[in-house]
């Protein structure tokens, strides 16, 4: 059984009703707060599924997705994948299979470790190395910005930072909530966009260069099952 | 008994080797569990462990590579000790499968080999094989 048939099979079983099903990985050293994260994020839902022969966890969680700026028309349903280590990064780098079909990146680091934050260029190239393409939208998350009195990270200078790398920045706290529904639901409106920009490009009338026959096609719902690199087209 | 390895049963008639790696097994998981620099006493200037598919050559790298390893607790849950002898002298040839669980981690299987030699009264390790039970898919 492959990894991915496993979500797919749960999901055509109980919950087939959304329009797209989406997958975002989390990413930073262990200890920085992924999993808390995602736990806050998931409403304190225990529920993670544990593929034991990849040793990922993985948490759900549906959304509704409005695009900004259009009023009409009703919410897209989405179903949120959130993948997570789940450990396997304290003995070996990760396996391939947890960057398989992600389609958006949560990069944290813990505001109160210098090393934490220095190891964000490793986990970039790691990400860029196995990701579906060399620029997916990814958020960089300073997680712990409950405990001030530990910071060893300004402010400034994670900004100072993201800029270079050209990547949303913000602070977040696990532990209080603080920004964690507004990190993913960042990450999910540059998702929806670039998947946007995709099926406008196919939509476009042939006599400006749209070549419907064997151009990307979006695959409502479920982008998992389309065979090219690129799970957004 | 050390609260952070559980052990396989003994079978209903041990060998000398069965116990001999048994015996070695509990030692090490239980230096790993709770104090992974006395581990050192188990690794010969000239051991080479591979851990991951990263090779370290000789006791100081094994060390550095043991101590470097991030979490702050783990458990063990042995599967099951096989061992053979080699025909060399005082050589055995072990292989452990197993569970470990790091801090709040869910457990990850794992499988471990060694060549152990003895020395006087007792063994060290002169080969080391370590890796996680994960696929790619």
């Amino acid at each position: 059984m492959t990894l991915s048939d496993k979500p797919k099979e749960s999901e055509q079983l109980h919950n087939t009703e959304y329009d797209y099903l989406i997958k975002f990985l989390a990413l930073g050293d262990s200890g920085v707060g992924k999993t808390s994260f995602l736990f806050q994020y998931t409403d304190g839902s225990f529920e993670s599924k544990f593929v034991t022969t990849v040793g990922i966890d993985f948490r759900e969680k549906r959304v509704s997705y409005r695009p900004a700026g259009v009023d009409s028309g009703r919410a897209q349903r989405v179903h949120l994948q959130l993948w997570d280590t789940a450990g396997q990064e304290r003995f070996r780098s990760l396996t391939t299979a947890f960057f398989r079909d992600a389609m958006g990146f949560l990069l944290f680091f813990d505001l109160t470790s210098e090393q934490s934050f220095l190891n964000i260029r490793n986990w970039l190239d790691q990400l860029k190395q196995h990701s579906y393409c060399e620029s997916p939208d990814i958020i960089l998350c300073g997680n712990k910005c409950d405990l001030e009195d530990l910071r060893a990270v300004s402010t400034e200078r994670a900004s100072e930072c993201a800029e270079a790398y050209g990547l949303p920045y913000m602070e977040t706290s696990a532990a209080t909530g603080h920004n964690v529904d507004k990190a993913v639901s960042m990450l999910l409106d540059l998702v929806m966009k670039r998947m946007d920009e995709v099926v406008d490009k196919t939509m476009l009338p042939a006599q400006f260069g749209n070549r419907t026959e064997d151009g990307p096609k979006l695959n409502q719902g479920n982008p998992e099952a389309e065979s090219s690199g690129c799970p957004c087209c | 008994m050390c609260e952070f390895v559980i052990m396989p049963p003994i079978p209903a008639r041990p060998t000398e080797l069965h116990e001999l790696g048994r015996a070695f097994a509990q030692h090490y998981y239980t230096k790993i569990c709770v104090g992974r620099q006395e581990l050192d006493q188990l690794y010969a200037p000239d051991s080479v462990m591979t851990f991951e598919g990263l090779e370290c050559s000789g006791r100081e790298a094994v060390m550095a590579k043991l101590k470097a390893l991030t979490f702050k607790s783990i458990h063990y849950s042995i599967t099951s000790i096989d061992c053979q002898p080699t025909g060399l002298p005082n050589t055995v040839f072990l292989m452990v499968l197993g569970q470990l669980k790091t801090d709040e981690d869910p457990p990850h299987s794992f499988c471990q080999t060694f060549i152990l030699r003895g020395f006087e009264a007792s063994f060290f390790i002169v080969n080391d094989v370590f890796r996680m039970v994960l696929h790619n898919a």
